[in-house]
């Protein structure tokens, strides 16, 4: 049990603490809860991004593609044929994973400049597949009338700790999974390709299982996205969904557990207080830019005064405890 | 049916103009650049905005001016030395087209752009082909062949040419890699506006037109299964090609797939060797 502590303790108590302080604040009001939701939800979909991107070294921007895949399965069995959520749940999951590991041979294989490329492509043609879809998808309209969730309803309450409920999960077996044989191997990949092929790590097959994973997680955001909303489009599930996505993890921190939540939040309350969401994207994009060029490991990794002293004597800051330096082990998280 | 590939090749004559500079900046830089579409977008809205004579002037100063600064951004990466791939600075273009396609919204809104397209049709056989769609494919020939000639004749195509075999080894050699490179910025993203000053002017484009530009420009880049500017340019026709035949064959609206089908399809196959390709994994 002291192992398991150790291991996830740190994150899973920042998050517990950043739940309690979101819960006593929806209290006094309760727009927070939605806010908190909203950010669950973009958490769902940037924890396997930071997972497949951060520890595996591959981009996907088809983290939206997947969970319109995930909610307009759910959508489809439970308006259509009366499938309750909670069993929906299977194939909104499932069918992701299972068209990620068949198209992940051919293009994984793909440096990641291409492959970026190619999944933001897989989601352009589903959206349009979704736009196109007739009847069977809703057409541009959507789908409407999806069933609530059991046990939550429409309450706002209920959504806020079911959301954070799965993203705890989500984390554990991040951490989990880092810790383990397949995520070391999984580290190895990422450093260098032939050497952990030369060590009998099977990388194609990993790659597909993580991309599969990945696309289920996301499947699974998208279930909780069509049933707490009770509506899924294409517009909601879209290409712009995924940059967003890879917005929160490069922002928040792409080798960090915590960065894409991090992100999300930024992400979530930035989009809520700025003014007018048309100039949204100057400044999203803007500090996107800002972060890649000065902490190109995320907000969590910032650390100006030893960069600007790196700067000053010519030499990159110095790594310390908690950076991702090379004194830290293979398969480590921050 | 002559007429669909004819349309398809004046649309393909604006598409190889996305796609020319978008390969000569992955040759010489190693990095795509995903603002092409933007350079284009901007030409276009300010030739809209400004109308003939001007228009067009002022629409490629603006688009090389947005070259610049994705140049000094790429520099920028370099200076800081924060870059251990190539793939931030990827992603720092990604970000500066959404940044420029929010500041178009801002100031132009969602309406469409266009510019009055060159009037006038000539019959060919049983086709009838415009005026404007011949003028977009000798302008697009046009410039293909003075880039040809830059790249092949001129000291400063020479340097860029230099820096896509080698950048390592013609820094060894004195040439200045780091402007040259910049400098590759500026020239491409000037010939990605012309290309959407011809769009404005045959198709149209809102402020979300940066991003399929950008997809059509990659999958033009890629689709003949070299890198480079010339099959970029005959990728440019290909794509409109497909584009115009899907448009006549497939259900409506499936057209707008076809890009991304074709990028998906061409890198997927294998048939781009991984050897071709910059970012590769280590």
């Amino acid at each position: 049990m002291s192992g398991a502590m150790s291991k996830w303790g740190g994150s899973v108590g920042v998050l517990v603490v950043a739940f309690a302080v979101a819960t006593v604040l929806g209290q006094f009001r309760g727009s927070v809860y939605t806010t908190s939701t909203t950010i669950g939800i973009y958490a769902l979909l940037a924890l396997p991004l930071g997972l497949l991107y951060g520890q595996g070294g591959t981009v996907s921007l088809a983290q939206g593609a997947f969970a319109a895949i995930g909610g307009y399965t759910t959508a489809i069995l439970s308006t259509r044929y009366g499938l309750p959520p909670m069993l929906s749940l299977i194939p909104a999951v499932l069918i992701p994973a299972v068209v990620a590991f068949l198209i992940a041979k051919p293009i994984l294989r793909l440096p990641e400049l291409s492959l970026a490329l190619v999944t933001l492509s897989i989601g352009t043609v589903v959206e349009v597949a979704l736009q196109r879809g007739g009847d069977f998808t809703g057409s541009f309209i959507g789908i409407n009338g999806i069933p609530t969730l059991p046990f939550i309803g429409n309450s706002r309450i209920g959504s806020h700790f079911a959301v954070w409920a799965i993203v705890l999960l989500v984390v554990i077996a991040y951490v989990n999974f880092m810790s383990s044989l397949r995520g070391r191997a999984l580290n190895a990949i990422r450093t260098d390709h032939l050497l952990a092929q030369a060590m009998g790590v099977n990388v194609a097959f990993d790659l597909a299982m993580l991309f599969s994973i990945t696309a289920g997680v996301a499947g699974l955001g998208g279930w909780f996205y069509a049933h707490t909303l009770g509506y899924v489009a294409p517009d909601s599930l879209s290409i712009a969904l995924s940059a967003n996505v890879l917005f929160m993890v490069v922002v928040g921190g792409r080798k960090s557990v915590l960065g894409p939540i991090v992100g999300a939040i930024f992400f979530t309350l930035a989009s809520d207080l700025l003014p007018g969401t048309e100039s949204q994207g100057i400044f999203f994009g803007a500090v996107l830019i800002l972060v890649l060029l000065f902490s190109p490991d995320g907000l969590l990794t910032l650390h100006p005064l030893a960069w600007l002293r790196g700067r000053k004597s010519g030499s990159p800051p110095p790594a310390k405890a908690g950076d991702n330096g090379a004194a830290r082990p293979a398969g480590a998280l921050q | 049916m002559l007429e669909i590939l004819f349309n398809g090749i004046f649309l393909g004559a604006i598409y190889a103009l996305f796609a020319v500079p978008m390969s000569v900046i992955w040759v010489t830089t190693d990095v795509i650049d995903v603002s092409i579409g933007a350079y284009a977008v901007i030409a276009g809205v300010v030739v809209a905005a400004f109308g003939l004579p001007w228009g067009p002037v002022i629409g490629v100063a603006a688009a090389m001016l947005l070259g610049c600064i994705t140049g000094s951004v790429f520099l920028g990466f370099h200076a800081l030395r924060t870059m251990k791939d190539a793939m931030p600075i990827v992603l720092a273009t990604f970000a500066f087209m959404l940044l420029v396609e929010s500041a178009i919204l801002v100031v132009v809104g969602t309406d469409n752009q266009f510019l009055d397209r060159i009037g006038g049709s000539l019959p060919m056989g049983e086709a009838v082909l415009s005026v404007q769609g011949m003028f977009n494919l000798a302008l697009s020939v046009v410039l293909m062949l003075a880039l040809s000639a830059v790249l092949k004749w001129s000291p400063a195509g020479l340097r860029m040419r230099a820096c896509a075999i080698s950048s390592k080894g013609a820094a060894l050699v004195g040439i200045p890699v780091k402007r040259t490179q910049f400098l590759t910025f500026v020239l491409c993203a000037g010939i990605s506006g012309v290309g959407g000053i011809l769009a404005a002017m045959s198709i149209g484009m809102t402020y979300a037109s940066a991003f399929t530009f950008t997809t059509i420009a990659f999958s033009s880049a890629v689709v003949l299964g070299k890198r480079g500017p010339l099959p970029a340019f005959f990728g440019g026709l290909f794509v409109g090609l497909a584009e115009s035949v899907s448009q006549t064959y497939l259900p409506s609206g499936w057209a707008h797939a076809v890009p991304a089908a074709l990028i998906i399809l061409i890198l997927a196959s294998g048939r781009l060797p991984s050897a071709a390709f910059s970012g590769a994994r280590p």
